[in-house]
């Protein structure tokens, strides 16, 4: 499976502008994947995962179709998500797995960027896993001109009815990434801090802290948690990979939740650190890094004038 | 918050690993001062050149202790490190006590003195000695230990001559047959001492079995956090046991601790299981 002539990772970008082309140019990828036994997944909301369906021979066999809330939570946990699976099936003896989804990007020009940069993080972080191919549609009548931007730049290749072909606007993942980051004034709230100690003691006083400044916020108590986990998991690669003092923020406003680590060190300008899985027994930044972003909604690191900052953002439950 | 925290029993040998003399001085007079309660005859023994002068006694006394009168009665006994520390003193101390009609005696010991006193095979043969005579006789018996001092080999070492447990400043690691109750939280601060104690109680556990399968139970209803890097030594401390055919069963975590769990998928390790109360 692993051998010189598997498959190496897929991304295609596939668009439409009709729910027939959508059909005439996906479902060749789906039949061919259920004719090869390979696993076949479909990602995709109502009407067109009906119409997908309706168009592969008998009810579509083996095809699963989730709903994109199903999958398309968080960025970094569909990393996971997909990972765990194309692995799993593998596993379990299937040749290959097929993955055709839409993701609703949503009205948030935060949540626009964060899925946008998703399309270019997967091309690094799958790029080890074989014999995944991933078809993303994307409608050009509906979805604004920044996302179709965005993901003329992000799909290595691009699949229609009836070609797949190279996409010459492909920009690598990192270079994607450094044109698109947000970044300079107003990348933290204007106001004071709910909570800024300036030289942290130890991690165990940074949860306490959150704790405490959490409990009045509409957050639940499982939300709260992750965040403590994750803000630990930072300000401990602070301590053990950066310069002190490690001071920690955290800001509540009525939409999220903001939780900086800044340290004094260099950091480093890895954009795509911490979205590759990473196996419980490895003992590195990445690895922490990797767990945080499972736990939080963004999280991003910038160098700025006082250090090396990491970022956390947990949005309040009905803000997108 | 849900965090639960009622204390589990503290074992009748068990290691103190403390990060100041404040520490030192209010659990070991804390747990002295649970023995005068219990009618137990309570001995210790620290130096005397102590910095700022505290010393047991004036903490037990701060905290409403009749020493003088304590003393007088043969309850309470302070012994200078020459008379306490050497080889067969323990076995002496222990049965005086107890011909003295106490139901139980209660030690408290500085470890780094005994350390520095005995040489390292009589140190070691020391602590062995109290394990069998805490097994073998109405006792209970803290050993503490400075926590920068106790590091690397030297907490290693340190663990596997406690292999009832350790307490310290976040967490506590209580060990008993095939089960281990960990408490408190474990994070980049004591992970190295989670990893030595479950190392001293998984290597006790397989070696108490024979030839037989261990099936380890962890306890951990009573951790309120668990870093990446202690879930990793979960892991990575069972790793012989688990190779061995044995399995270990994380049992019983919060909700919170439960989802470090999963996202780090532990559930998935070979012969690592998970095991969550029913809500």
């Amino acid at each position: 499976m692993n051998g010189p002539s598997a498959r190496e990772f897929r991304h295609d970008g596939l668009f439409y502008r009709s729910d027939d082309e959508l059909v005439a140019a996906a479902a060749p990828f789906l039949r061919d994947g259920l004719a090869a036994s390979e696993t076949v997944v479909v990602v995709c909301a109502e009407p067109r995962a009906s119409a997908l369906v309706d168009a592969l021979p008998g009810d579509g066999g083996d095809l699963l179709v989730l709903r994109p809330t199903e999958l398309y939570r968080r960025t970094a946990t569909t990393i996971a998500a997909l990972q765990k699976l194309a692995e799993r099936e593998l596993a379990n003896g299937r040749p290959g797995v097929r993955v055709m989804g839409e993701i609703d990007f949503g009205d948030d020009p935060e949540g626009k960027a964060e899925w946008s940069a998703y399309e270019a993080v997967i091309n690094a972080a799958f790029a080890h896993v074989p014999m995944l191919w991933t078809v993303c549609a994307f409608n050009t009548r509906d979805l604004p001109e920044e996302v179709i931007s965005a993901a003329t730049q992000t799909h290595p290749h691009l699949l229609t009815a009836t070609t797949r072909t190279p996409n010459p606007s492909y920009l690598e993942p990192a270079q994607f990434l450094r044109r698109s980051a947000a970044g300079g004034p107003g990348w933290l709230p204007p106001t004071p801090p709910d909570i800024d100690i300036p030289s942290l003691a130890d991690v165990g006083q940074l949860r306490g802290g959150i704790l405490g400044a959490l409990e009045h916020t509409g957050l639940d108590i499982e939300t709260r948690h992750h965040l403590v986990f994750a803000a630990n998991e930072v300000a401990t690669n602070a301590f053990d990979h950066g310069r002190p003092p490690v001071r920690v923020r955290l800001w509540c406003t009525p939409s999220r939740v903001i939780c900086t680590v800044t340290d004094s060190g260099d950091g480093f300008d890895d954009r795509l650190a911490g979205y590759t899985r990473i196996g419980e027994a490895r003992a590195t930044a990445a690895a922490g890094l990797w767990t945080a972003r499972q736990l939080v909604d963004h999280l991003d690191a910038a160098r700025t004038g006082q250090g090396f900052t990491v970022r956390m953002i947990l949005r309040s439950s009905g803000s997108t | 918050m849900a965090l639960v925290t009622a204390e589990p029993s503290w074992p009748v040998h068990f290691l103190h690993l403390y990060a100041t003399d404040t520490e030192r001085l209010s659990t070991s007079s804390a747990w002295l001062r649970r023995g005068l309660q219990l009618g137990e005859r309570v001995v210790w023994s620290e130096p005397s050149d102590l910095p700022g002068g505290r010393s047991v006694a004036s903490v037990l006394e701060e905290g409403g202790v009749d020493v003088v009168a304590a003393r007088a009665a043969g309850r309470l006994v302070q012994l200078p490190p020459a008379e306490f520390y050497p080889p067969g003193s323990q076995v002496t101390i222990v049965d005086q006590a107890l011909a003295d009609g106490f139901p139980a005696v209660r030690i408290a010991a500085d470890g780094d003195t005994a350390s520095r006193t005995l040489s390292p095979a009589a140190f070691v043969e020391s602590e062995r000695m109290v394990e069998v005579l805490c097994r073998t006789r109405p006792m209970s018996y803290m050993c503490q230990y400075e926590r920068s001092l106790t590091v690397g080999s030297r907490l290693d070492q340190i663990s596997e001559i406690h292999p009832q447990g350790l307490r310290e400043r976040r967490g506590q690691v209580y060990a008993s047959g095939d089960v281990v109750e960990l408490a408190g939280e474990f994070d980049m601060s004591n992970e190295d001492v989670l990893g030595a104690a479950l190392r001293a109680a998984s290597g006790a556990a397989s070696g108490a079995s024979g030839n037989r399968s261990v099936a380890l139970e962890i306890g951990l209803s009573r951790v309120t956090f668990l870093s990446r890097g202690a879930c990793r030594v979960l892991v990575l401390a069972t790793e012989p046991l688990r190779m061995a055919g044995g399995v270990v069963r994380l049992a019983g975590p919060q909700p919170h601790v439960e989802a470090a769990l999963r996202v780090l998928e532990l559930g998935n390790v070979p012969h690592m299981q998970l095991v969550v109360k029913e809500p």
